[in-house]
Formats: C-alpha cells, structure tokens, sequence
C-alpha cells in the first residue's frame, strides 16, 4: 500500500511577497542597479512615478534594458499587478511610458470639460409612428355657422344607428368552396388576380398575429372579389 | 363646428348600455377588423362608394345642403358615412368554429365641405388604408382635393388609394392623381362610383394595398414614402 503526503499548503501574505527576499541562482537578490559599463548612453531612467519603486519585475533582478536602453521611451510591455484584494494579473501591455499621464493631471475626458454642442443630436421624429385622433379642442376651426337641428339630428341618429342592431352584418351566403389551386407560398409570388384562389381556403389560426392578420386580409379581398 | 362635435359626444352618453360601444358583427372568431378611411373633396363619390360594398345600410349623416352646395347635389354628408362588410369566422358557413377567424371590414366616410373637415380627424384614428376619391370632372376642387389628401397623409403613415371618379381613361386618371401630389408607388383607380361593381375595385384595390405594405420588407409606397419624409 503506497500512502501519499499531501503537501502541506504554507500561506504566505500577499504583501509579504514582495518584501520577501529572494534568491536566483547566480544573480544576488539586490535593488541597488550595477554600474552602467564605461561608455554607455545614459538614459532616462525610470519614470518619476516609478522611482522608488519596485522594479523587480521577475524576481530576477533589473533587466538589461533598465541598464542598457538605446531607446528614448521605454515600453512597458509586461508587468504583474497585485491588487488590494490579493489577485494577482499578469502580462499587461502597457504603452509607452512617456506618453503616460503624470499622476495628478487632470482627466483628459473628464465630463465638466465636455461640451453639449459636440454630443450627437437626435434626428426630429417628423412622423409619427402611430396614428393619433386629435382632439377636438386643438382643432376647433374659425367657422362660426351656427349648427342646425337636422345637424344634430343627423348625428345623433348616426350614433344611435352604430350602436344599436341595425349595423349587424347580415349572414354571408354559403358560398361554394372552390379547388384549393394555390397554396399560401404560391401566392406570393403570383400577381394579384390570385388573390381570390388563394383566399377561399381559409387558414386556421396563426400563431403570428401579422400571419394571420394578412390571411384574414387575404380572405377578405377573396369574399370581396366573389361577391 | 364645436357645438356639433360636442352634441356627437354628448349623445353617446345618453344611449343605452344595450346600443354602445359597436361590436363586429360575427361569432367567437370575428378578430380581425380593417378599417378603411374614404375621404375627399365635396360631391365626389364617398357616400356612393361606401353604399356599393357594404352589407348593411350605410349609417349617414346627410342633410339639405343649401346656397352653391344645393345646385350640386341635394344631400349631403355633415358628420361620417360609415358601412361594414363582414366574413364569418367559421368559412364554412355552418356555425361551427373551425379555427378560422372572422373578417370585418369598416368603412368611414368622411364630410367633402372645408368647414366638416375636423371630422377627418376624428375618423382617421386606427385607419390602415385611406382611399382618397376626387371627381375627375370637378375641375374646380382638385386645388383644394391636393392639398387636403398631402395634409392629411403627412401623420398617417398607412397606404393611399387614389380613386378618380367619372374618369374611364387610366392614363388620365394617373396623371390627375399625380397633379394633386399622389406619389409614383400609390395605386390610382379610375372608376365610375355610380356603379356598384367599380366602386367594389376601389376598394379591393386599396385592400390589396394594405397587403401589400403587410408583406415583407419596406417597400413601394413605404419605401418612397419613408425617402422623402427621411424618417428611416
């Protein structure tokens, strides 16, 4: 019988990690940068907001660009970031350094500066989506005849007329069913004198409101034409 | 004007519960309404138009016209014309439901005379199809027909039918229809409304109109309409 160990896990603060000296082979853990070589193009040097820093990228020490850049502008292109919250993110591409903001500048799109005339204006809706009933106040016109009794009379008897039984439709004849020589995909793409054919079988109920509404057109238009 | 608009709505007050609101006519399968706005210019046919498709008495509101108006014609309309047409639900004309939708068409005139012309308003609510009726002969309104057709499709985004009566040429008709400010893409009937049968094409024209605006992508008359008012 084999029995492992298990790895005893050693918990270590995240913040002790970068004070935590370290040791690679063949290099000493030190943050004091060796003497540039006789002869070396000084340069810039990190950036203010970098000074003082950590720059121990790797854990390996300075790099030889840190000593031995030719370049006016250093690159960060990778780096490790450690938030408050102990994750730790890798590999971020970062641009050139001089161009980098100077900690305390102001936001260069900060929302004060921003100017309403530069924001995008909405086209004017010249149309309305919907048909609206206007109402009777705002369209009251300058004529001033006065209303006669059959006026009155008239309306009142149109109103009475809607409302009441006498605008029941009366029972549609049973019309012959004719041979269903279209179907609803033939249709489309025939012209209009199809419609009729097309209409006389009635489609069942649809799913799709519009579906069925245009059926029920379709239907319409047939009973019409038949009549 | 105002005193009658408020009788109209005052009167449906008083009715009985038992008269109001309309209800399609039809069974539990009667859901589909189409409602189709017939307007134009005085004395050009609506009435006319509206009486040759519909299945039941056209309610109107017509009364004596007087001064001009009297030598044109004797009656006319002060408020709305309105007619139906209806398909039963079930096809089949058995009763049963079949699983089919009943079909009702409402058709609204409106008053020709400038001074009933709010009643357009009040009657183009929900329209999906306006079919506009000018007389071909009537020289002396196609002015005044152009412009009240343009202003009152400049909010109504639904399919205009373009029906010039007493005209039998369709070339003539066409281009009448164009002089008063029809686009290229909206149909033009020519017809003879006196006639029941023409003005059953009108209105079938105008129906297949709608479905055509029903089916698929913008196009036709939404298309050039939606071009020039550069709302798309």
């Amino acid at each position: 019988m084999v029995t492992f160990a298990a790895p005893i896990p050693v918990l270590l603060d995240r913040d002790d990690r970068l004070a935590r000296p370290r040791v690679t082979a063949g290099q000493p853990n030190t943050r004091q940068l060796p003497p540039p070589p006789p002869g070396a193009v000084p340069t810039p040097g990190p950036a203010p907001w970098l000074r003082g820093g950590n720059r121990d990228y790797f854990g390996v020490g300075p790099l030889p660009r840190d000593t031995h850049s030719v370049v006016g502008r250093e690159v960060a292109d990778a780096f490790e970031l450690i938030w408050p919250t102990g994750e730790i993110d890798e590999q971020f591409l970062g641009g050139p350094l001089s161009e980098m903001p100077a900690p305390g500048a102001p936001y260069p799109y900060d929302d004060a500066s921003v100017s309403n005339a530069a924001m995008p204006v909405p086209l004017p809706m010249t149309v309305r989506l919907k048909p609206l009933t206007t109402p009777p106040d705002a369209t009251e016109p300058t004529w001033s005849e006065p209303v006669s009794d059959d006026v009155v009379l008239a309306i009142q008897r149109a109103i009475a007329a809607i409302g009441s039984e006498l605008v029941v439709a009366d029972e549609p004849p049973a019309l012959p069913r004719l041979p269903d020589r279209s179907s609803e995909s033939d249709f489309l793409g025939t012209s209009r004198t199809s419609v009729a054919d097309a209409s006389d079988e009635p489609a069942p109920h649809s799913a799709d409101p519009t579906d069925a509404r245009r059926s029920a057109l379709k239907r319409l238009i047939g009973g019409l034409r038949r009549r | 004007m105002t005193a009658s608009l408020q009788v109209l709505m005052h009167a449906s007050d008083d009715l009985d519960d038992s008269v109001r609101p309309y209800r399609p006519a039809g069974g539990a399968g009667t859901d589909h309404v189409f409602k189709i706005l017939v307007t134009g210019p005085f004395a050009a046919g609506k009435t006319s138009l509206i009486q040759s498709v519909s299945q039941t008495p056209v309610v109107s509101t017509d009364v004596a016209t007087s001064g001009d108006e009297s030598v044109v014609k004797a009656l006319t309309t002060v408020a709305l014309d309105f007619g139906t047409y209806h398909i039963d639900g079930d096809g089949d004309g058995t009763g049963a439901d079949d699983g089919v939708d009943g079909v009702q068409l409402l058709l609204f005139g409106t008053p020709g005379q400038e001074r009933f012309w709010f009643m357009t308003d009040v009657l183009k609510g929900e329209v999906d199809v306006v079919t506009f009726v000018v007389d071909a002969e009537a020289e002396h309104t196609h002015a005044e027909a152009g412009a009240a057709m343009r202003a009152l499709l400049k909010d109504l985004r639904v399919p205009l039918v373009v029906a010039v009566n007493r005209c039998d040429d369709a070339d003539v008709a066409t281009m009448l229809a164009r002089s008063l400010g029809a686009l290229a893409c909206e149909p033009v009937v020519a017809c003879q409304l006196i006639d029941p049968e023409s003005g059953r094409d009108v209105v079938i024209e105008a129906l297949l109109t709608l479905l055509e605006s029903m089916e698929g992508p913008p196009s036709g008359w939404h298309a050039e309409a939606a071009q020039m008012v550069g709302a798309w």
